[in-house]
């Protein structure tokens, strides 16, 4: 298990790298949001929404190849749902897709518009926590109205789950050491037992941090997120990014 | 099951937001007041072993293979609300971290697969428990159909959003994702009834519907 198997590329030193993370997370959201909403025919508004992500792979000195290995295992999830769509009639949906009605008729154009889409958001997604540190990710979302208590949720998780997977793996381990292969349904039952122990030493887990942090004289208050204003530097970065994105879509209309 | 981004259209998304909004925030005042203060660290790791569950692959018919879901067994070891609490932890995590599931999709991917599988699971399970005579085959019998059906309704949620989207027919699309999910349920199901009938037998205090919630488990007896 390695530490980085989330976030990986995410403390490398860059200048997007140095960007606060909120500004990053209101950039790359926005670029998904208006992406999305993007009329499939503005085919030059998509090229540079591209191009504007690969500009900042290239600052952000992220390897290619890892952007494309971790977007392939998405990939193939989204092609297998995007293959229902051009080998059906348009009379046969019931319902008209919210962009426009001649979209309707060309279930080609519908195909491309779903896929290019899913693609540039996947890429975003994957830039995005290669560019920041997944607990500044977390951290930055309370600037959003996010509920405090479930940030903290999401810090134990990602605090533990490296914990918990490297006991996961030091199961299976033990199991294939003892040439377990689990190649039919007989074997749910020992991969069940597996997770059932996994569940238990989880449980026990969290009630022993509990007690620890009680031992330590916590006292149920919750981790609280300072918030310090955003340097001219990062400001900036923000509106410059987000006119780019409004210009490519307000000029591409 | 993840939804991307792009496929769904905006009505359907913010729905979707609205809705597992207003579970998240229900389940989060009933977390508080179930299990008060260590309900976060539990939580945060109980949705990690979720996550690492998740990454086990078990053999489905045919040589391909699923993963496991965990909603129904997260909603049976905790109680619905904290399933759906736990489920959008890990779903939330898939997509920020994994671009597994979009961003404008994900109040509708925890619909279907925190708010649909959690609940169906649950009060499946209950109901059938009410029904059918208290052994312990049947109970796990119970479990097992639960399971199943969570996933399977999860899945044709997950299907009429996308024929309500216009991205195609419900007819090719609703038999064609629950039928896809009802072999990966058939793991679900076993690997759901392996997990619960060890836990009732190991630490059946932990048990959602064995206990009562002002006095559980190993905490209220250490505690001061």
């Amino acid at each position: 298990m390695h530490h980085d198997f989330i976030d990986k590329y995410s403390n490398l030193d860059s200048p997007v790298h140095r960007i606060d993370s909120r500004v990053k997370i209101v950039f790359f959201f926005s670029l998904i949001l208006i992406c999305v909403s993007t009329p499939i025919y503005h085919i030059r508004a998509f090229f540079l929404y591209f191009l504007i992500l690969i500009a900042i792979l290239t600052i952000s000195k992220i390897p290619i190849l890892h952007v494309l290995r971790k977007s392939l295992v998405i990939i193939p999830f989204v092609l297998i749902i995007a293959l229902f769509i051009p080998f059906t009639e348009t009379s046969e949906t019931v319902f008209r897709f919210n962009d426009s009605p001649d979209l309707m008729m060309n279930r080609w154009l519908l195909f491309w518009n779903v896929l290019v889409k899913a693609f540039i958001s996947i890429i975003t997604l994957i830039l995005l926590n290669s560019v920041t540190r997944f607990d500044d990710t977390l951290k930055s979302l309370s600037a959003f109205r996010f509920p405090i208590v479930l940030i903290n949720m999401l810090s134990f998780f990602y605090r533990y789950i490296f914990v918990i997977i490297d006991e996961a793996e030091r199961m299976q381990r033990a199991l294939v050491s003892r040439l377990f292969r689990g190649r039919s349904l007989i074997h749910a039952k020992v991969i069940g037992d597996l997770l059932a122990i996994l569940f238990l030493r989880s449980y026990e887990r969290g009630e022993r941090v509990y007690l620890a942090m009680c031992a330590r004289g916590w006292d149920g208050q919750l981790l609280i997120v300072d918030k310090k204003p955003l340097i001219l530097k990062d400001s900036a970065a923000l509106i410059i990014g987000l006119a780019a994105l409004l210009l490519i879509r307000l000029w591409s209309v | 099951m993840h939804i991307p981004d792009g496929f769904l259209s905006g009505g359907i998304n913010a729905a979707g937001f609205a809705v597992s909004a207003g579970v998240i925030s229900l389940a989060l005042a009933k977390a508080k007041k179930k299990l008060e203060d260590r309900y976060i660290p539990l939580i945060g790791v109980t949705a990690a072993f979720i996550f690492a569950a998740q990454m086990v692959n078990f053999p489905v018919a045919g040589g391909t293979s699923g993963h496991f879901l965990g909603a129904a067994l997260a909603a049976m070891l905790l109680g619905p609300l904290t399933g759906c609490l736990i489920i959008s932890i890990v779903l939330i995590v898939q997509c920020l971290g994994f671009a597994d599931g979009g961003i404008t999709a994900l109040g509708t991917n925890i619909f279907n697969m925190g708010v649909i599988g959690c609940f169906s699971g649950y009060y499946i399970f209950t109901g059938l428990r009410k029904l059918l005579p208290k052994n312990p085959a049947v109970n796990i019998t119970a479990v097992s159909i639960s399971a199943w059906m969570s996933v399977v309704l999860a899945s044709v949620f997950c299907s009429l959003e996308l024929a309500f989207s216009g991205i195609t027919p419900l007819k090719l699309v609703l038999p064609a994702m629950a039928g896809i999910h009802a072999i990966i349920g058939v793991g679900e199901a076993f690997i759901t009834a392996a997990v619960v009938s060890l836990v009732m037998k190991y630490r059946p205090d932990v048990m959602d519907f064995n206990r009562s919630y002002s006095n559980t488990g190993l905490i209220s007896g250490v505690k001061l």
